[in-house]
C-alpha cells in the first residue's frame, strides 16, 4: 500500500511518450490480457500506474501497471496518469509494486518466478535475503526447494508458461515439467495446449509422458506421435482428447492394458444382453466384479438378470481369470 | 561397519545426564553438540537447506520419549496383519532409503534417540499382560534396529529386558553390519537378527549409507555362527533390469550363511509407496530404477506394481526360497488375502503359521 502523508509521491498525469517499461517491474503474465482492452477502452485507465524518474531528463520509467499501459498504447491513449515515486531505493520501490499487486490479487506460477528471478538476477539479492523479505510478500514458505523450482521455471519456454499460467498449475505439479529438456518440455506443452487438456489430465499426461521416455529413453514427439498416430483424427475433439489420454496411459501400464483387453474379450464372448456391463475392480485390485443392468422397466431388468445367470458358466468363470 | 554421518546433537537438558546422552557424547566427541532446554523448537524441517531430508539425518536429537514406546504396527485395512508390535526407541533413520515413507514426514525430519529406555521395559510387561499371548516386538519400523550400535550399544540393553520375557520376541531388523556388540553377549533364544535384503544394484541405487549385501550376509554369518537366530526380509522387492537372477544370487547368499534351522523367518513385501512419496523419489534419487516400473493405486492408496508382475515378483521369490528351504516360516507384508492364497497357497491360518509367526 502507498504510504499516507508521503512528500516523494506526487500524483501526475503523464505522456505516454514520456514512460519507459522497466522490465526489471514487470512481472505480470499474460502480459496482455484481452478482457483488459476491452475494460480500458470501455472506461479509460482508472487506477494510475507507478512511475519513477528515469536518469534521461524528462523521461520515467514505468514500474507497475504494465498491463493498463500496454492497453493505454493500443488504444492510442495519449496520456495517463501515473503516481510519481521519487527518492526511492529501487529494490525498495520493487517490493512496494509487489506487495501492491499482491494485495488485489493472487499470483500465478510465472509471475512468482518471474518476480523472484527479477529479484535475483536484475537486483542482485540472495536466496537467504528473499526469504525475509520477499516471500513473505508472496504468502512462500520459507523453502529453498521452492526458491529453486521457481527459478527453474523462470527458464521455462513460452509455451510451457502459457501452459502453467492458463491451467493456474501449483509448483509441485510443475516439477515433473523441470525434469524435461527444454525442447521436451515446450513440446509437450503445445501439444496439451492444441488440445485442450484440463489441469488434471494435463498433470497426468506431463508425469507420465516423462515416466514413458525415462523408461523408453525416447524424445516427447515420440511418444506424442504414437499416441497421435493410433487415435483416429476425425472424431469429436473432446472425444480423441480421452482416446489419446487412454492411449498415453496405455503405454505407461502394458500389463494393465493387457488385462483390460483380455477381460473385454471374455465379456464380450458372454453376449449378455445391451444394457448389461461388468466392471472389474480399479486396476484390477480386488476380487468383485460388479454386474450393472440399465433398464428402463421392470420385465427388462429381469430378461437381464437371467440372461447372466443363464449365461455359459465356462466364460462366466473365465471374467475372473485375472484373480 | 555402517558409520552414521552426524552433523549436529541437540540433547534436552533433562536428559543431559542420563547414560544414553553421555553414550552419545562419548561416541561422537567432534561433533558439534548442544543441550537445550526444549529441542522441538530448534529447526527441525530444514527447508531452508538443499536437500532437507538429508540434513535431517545428520541431526540426532536426544531427549526422553513423552508417548508409549510400543505400538501395534498398523498394517493396512484389507491386508493381512502379522501383528507385530513396534518399539519407537529411535524414530529417523541414518540410512537414506529412496522408497522410506519418513523422507514424506514433514513434521520432523531429525534422528530422535529416547533416552527414558527404563519406562520401556514396564511397557513391555503391560502389553505381555495385556494381550495374554505370545508377541513379536520389533525396533526396525522407523528406524533402522542397529544404526547407532556399534557407538551406543542400545540393543544389547534391548535384548537383555527380553532375554527375562521368554513369552516375547525381539526382531532386530537392520540394513547394516554393525554387530561388534551384540557378539559380546550370549544369543537369547527369544531374539532373532533380521536383515533387509536386496539385489546389490538396489542397495547401490536406494539405500544409500547402508551396508553392501556381502557386508549384511556376512554380518549374518557371523551371529548365526555365535548361535543367533536369525531372519531375512525381501522388503521392498523391486523390478529393476535382472531382477530375476539378481534376487537368485541373494537367496543363493542368504542359504550360503543362515541354513534352515537357523532362520526364524522370511518375509517378503513388493514395493509400495503413497503416490507423494514418487516426486521425492525423482528429485533425490536420479539413478534409481524404483519408478521405472508399472504401478497402479491400491484401496489402501499406495502405489503397488500391477497385479500380474507383483505375482510373478512375489511367485519367483517364494519358488526360490521353498526350494531351498520347504519348511520356513516365509510370509508376505502388506498383501491381500488374493495374493496369499494365489502364491502362498493359502492364508496364514490355513498355512499354520499363526503361532510361529503371526502371534
Amino acid at each position: 500500500m502507498i504510504p499516507s502523508g508521503s512528500k516523494n509521491i506526487k500524483l501526475v498525469e503523464l505522456k505516454l511518450e514520456d514512460i519507459r517499461e522497466d522490465d526489471r517491474y514487470s512481472f505480470s503474465y499474460p502480459a496482455d490480457p484481452p478482457a483488459l482492452l476491452k475494460s480500458v477502452k470501455k472506461t479509460g485507465v482508472i487506477s494510475p500506474v507507478w512511475v519513477t524518474p528515469s536518469p534521461d531528463e524528462g523521461l520515467f520509467n514505468l514500474v507497475s501497471g504494465f498491463r493498463r499501459f500496454t492497453a493505454a498504447r493500443k488504444l492510442r491513449i495519449e496520456t495517463i496518469t501515473a503516481l510519481l515515486f521519487e527518492n526511492r531505493d529501487q529494490f525498495e520501490m520493487f517490493l512496494l509494486c509487489v506487495e501492491e499487486n499482491a494485495a488485489s490479487r493472487a499470483f500465478n506460477q510465472v509471475e512468482l518466478c518471474f518476480i523472484v528471478s527479477s529479484a535475483t538476477e536484475n537486483f542482485g539479492k540472495s536466496f537467504n535475503e528473499l526469504v525475509d523479505v520477499l516471500f513473505p510478500i508472496l504468502g512462500l514458505s520459507k523453502s529453498r526447494k521452492i526458491y529453486n523450482r521457481l527459478v527453474d521455471l523462470a527458464r521455462f519456454g513460452p509455451a510451457s508458461h502459457d501452459l502453467i499460467a492458463r491451467l493456474k498449475m501449483q509448483l509441485g505439479s510443475v516439477t515433473n515439467l523441470a525434469d524435461l529438456g527444454a525442447d521436451d518440455r515446450e513440446a509437450i506443452c503445445l501439444w496439451l495446449t492444441e488440445n485442450n487438456f484440463g489441469l488434471s489430465k494435463s498433470v497426468k499426461l506431463i508425469e507420465t509422458i516423462s515416466e514413458i521416455c525415462g523408461i523408453e529413453k525416447i524424445s516427447v514427439n515420440a511418444v506424442i506421435g504414437g499416441a497421435e498416430a493410433d487415435t483416429p483424427s476425425d472424431i469429436d475433439p473432446p472425444q480423441r482428447g480421452i482416446k489419446l489420454f487412454d492411449n498415453i496411459m496405455n503405454r505407461r501400464n502394458p500389463a494393465l492394458k493387457q488385462m483390460q483387453d483380455r477381460f473385454d474379450s471374455n465379456v464380450r464372448d458372454l453376449k449378455l444382453p445391451a444394457g448389461v456391463t461388468v466392471i472389474p475392480p480399479k486396476n484390477f485390485e480386488g476380487k468383485n466384479l460388479d454386474f450393472v443392468i440399465k433398464a428402463g422397466d421392470a420385465k427388462r431388468a429381469v430378461d437381464s438378470a437371467k440372461a447372466i445367470s443363464g449365461a455359459d458358466k465356462v466364460k462366466l468363470a473365465k471374467l475372473f481369470d485375472w484373480i | 561397519m555402517v558409520a552414521p554421518c552426524l552433523s549436529k546433537i541437540i540433547i534436552s537438558s533433562e536428559s543431559a545426564s542420563s547414560s544414553i546422552a553421555r553414550k552419545v557424547t562419548k561416541a561422537w566427541p567432534d561433533v558439534d553438540t548442544i543441550i537445550v532446554d526444549d529441542p522441538a523448537s530448534y529447526d527441525r524441517k530444514f527447508d531452508m537447506d538443499d536437500d532437507p531430508v538429508l540434513s535431517g539425518k545428520r541431526t540426532l536429537v536426544v531427549a526422553p520419549n513423552k508417548g508409549r514406546f510400543i505400538r501395534k504396527c498398523p498394517g493396512t485395512m484389507g491386508l493381512v496383519c502379522c501383528n507385530y508390535y513396534v518399539i519407537d526407541l529411535a524414530e529417523g533413520c541414518s540410512i537414506d532409503c529412496s522408497y522410506c515413507i519418513l523422507q514424506g514426514y514433514l513434521n520432523d525430519r531429525r534422528i530422535r534417540l529416547a533416552t527414558n529406555i527404563d519406562d520401556l521395559e514396564k511397557e513391555i510387561d503391560e502389553t505381555l499382560a495385556d494381550t495374554g499371548r505370545p508377541i513379536r516386538l520389533g525396533t526396525g519400523e522407523l528406524s533402522d534396529s542397529l544404526m547407532f550400535d556399534n557407538e551406543l550399544g542400545l540393543a544389547n540393553i534391548l535384548i537383555d529386558m527380553i532375554r527375562k520375557r521368554p513369552q516375547a520376541t525381539l526382531e532386530l531388523k537392520t540394513k547394516t553390519d554393525n554387530i561388534e556388540k551384540i557378539l559380546d553377549i550370549d544369543p537369547a533364544p527369544n531374539v532373532v537378527i533380521g536383515w533387509s535384503l536386496n539385489t546389490p544394484e538396489v542397495i547401490a541405487r536406494d539405500e544409500r549409507g547402508s551396508a553392501s549385501l556381502d557386508k549384511r550376509l556376512s554380518a549374518a554369518k557371523k551371529v548365526v555362527d555365535a548361535g543367533w537366530k536369525v531372519a531375512f526380509h525381501f522388503d521392498p522387492l523391486v523390478i529393476h533390469p535382472g531382477w530375476q537372477d539378481g534376487y537368485r544370487k541373494v537367496v543363493d547368499g542368504l542359504f550360503a550363511v543362515a541354513g534352515p534351522d537357523k532362520i526364524a523367518w522370511i518375509s517378503m513385501g513388493a514395493l509400495r509407496f503413497h503416490p507423494s512419496l514418487k516426486p521425492i523419489i525423482k528429485s533425490r534419487f536420479e539413478r534409481s530404477d524404483l519408478l521405472k516400473s508399472q504401478f497402479s493405486l491400491c484401496p489402501d492408496n499406495k502405489m503397488r506394481y500391477v497385479k500380474p508382475l507383483r505375482k510373478e515378483l512375489l511367485a519367483h521369490l517364494k519358488s526360490l526360497i521353498l526350494s531351498r528351504a520347504p519348511t520356513v516360516a516365509l510370509y508376505f507384508c502388506m498383501e491381500g488375502i488374493e495374493i496369499w492364497s494365489d502364491v502362498l497357497g493359502g492364508s496364514p491360518a490355513s498355512l499354520g503359521m499363526l503361532d510361529e509367526v503371526f502371534g
